[in-house]
């Protein structure tokens, strides 16, 4: 973020925080008092001014409006993810006490469609969450991520499977956290990027 | 025992297989990369039942039942993120044997960007001459 575009500067003096950081402030808050576990007034005040000296201090970059995120789409991630989590345990925790050879690995490139920043670490983040792949790179300019995947199968479809399986978490990413991306093209999850120029 | 205790039990020692398998993955998995998928696999799942178990015993302590869901929470963000830190700084400084590896598309992008075929992208450092022998 430029320091002439952006609205958060750093020092204490001045400037009120932007209205786009009042989502992030919010949270502050909430885990300022999940933390002292109260919401008496006083931990709420000091969590409220917590977080006003945290982001002046520490500005973040202000993500430009985002689109939407469906409450759906993200009941429907989360789901997915735990399933997929509880799978990718299974498999992983069955490899290592099994009698015999641990299988083989690999290293794949897997494109994905969305140039957002906020997307492609939300998908790169599940991915290492899910049965078989683990983020080794992420290229941004080109949406590749390099995904070290274990070998279950066909050695020769392995690049394959995994791409495969990289679109589908993507595309619930994306219908999750902005929906209408698959619709009108990704380029509605490429706002973040475009308002970053 | 009431009913809520057994499903304590149940999760708890359910979550403590799980760890234990993610440890034993540890010190039988060849190479960093396959010990990552041990560290972030059973090992957040398992913390996750290992939470829910205790949960169950709280549930009427409202602020240590938050508390935990944040520790959970907290696990779900970090734990990728680390194993991909180390993941990648494995495969850059070129120190974890590939021989093991089927494929390896990341070297394949690293010599082509060496070869100066992607000026936009910001090249993985070239791991030199140590990583050669081996690669």
């Amino acid at each position: 973020m430029s320091p002439q575009g952006g609205t958060t500067r750093p020092g204490l003096r001045g400037r009120l925080p932007h209205r786009r950081q009042i989502p992030i402030m919010t949270w502050m808050v909430v885990f300022w008092c999940g933390l002292w576990g109260s919401v008496s007034p006083v931990v709420v005040v000091g969590g409220v001014l917590t977080a006003f000296a945290l982001v002046a201090v520490f500005p973040m970059p202000t993500l430009p409006p985002a689109p939407r995120p469906s409450v759906l789409g993200a009941v429907r991630l989360g789901a997915y993810v735990l399933f997929d989590l509880l799978r990718s345990s299974l498999q992983v925790a069955w490899f290592a006490v099994r009698p015999g050879p641990v299988p083989a690995s690999a290293i794949v490139a897997a494109p994905l469609r969305s140039r957002s920043d906020a997307m492609i670490a939300a998908t790169a983040e599940i991915l290492s969450l899910v049965p078989g792949t683990l983020v080794v790179d992420i290229d941004v300019p080109s949406g590749t991520l390099y995904l070290h995947a274990l070998v279950t199968g066909d050695p020769e479809r392995v690049g394959d499977d995994v791409r495969a399986s990289v679109r589908r978490m993507e595309e619930r990413v994306l219908a999750a956290l902005a929906p209408g991306a698959l619709r009108d093209g990704v380029a509605v999850a490429d706002d973040v990027r475009e308002a970053k120029r | 025992m009431s009913a809520w205790d057994w499903v304590s039990a149940v999760l708890l020692l359910s979550g403590s297989l799980l760890a234990l398998a993610a440890g034993i993955g540890m010190l039988r998995f060849p190479d960093l990369w396959m010990r990552m998928h041990a560290g972030t696999k059973p090992q957040v799942l398992g913390l996750l039942l290992v939470l829910a178990g205790v949960e169950v015993q709280l549930v009427p302590d409202a602020s240590a039942v938050v508390a935990l869901l944040f520790v959970g929470l907290f696990q779900l963000v970090t734990a990728p993120v680390a194993s991909h830190l180390l993941a990648r700084a494995g495969h850059r400084s070129g120190v974890v044997p590939r021989d093991q590896l089927v494929q390896d598309d990341l070297r394949v992008f690293e010599l082509e960007c060496a070869a100066g075929e992607h000026p936009e992208s910001s090249p993985p450092q070239d791991p030199g001459p140590r990583a050669e022998g081996r690669g």
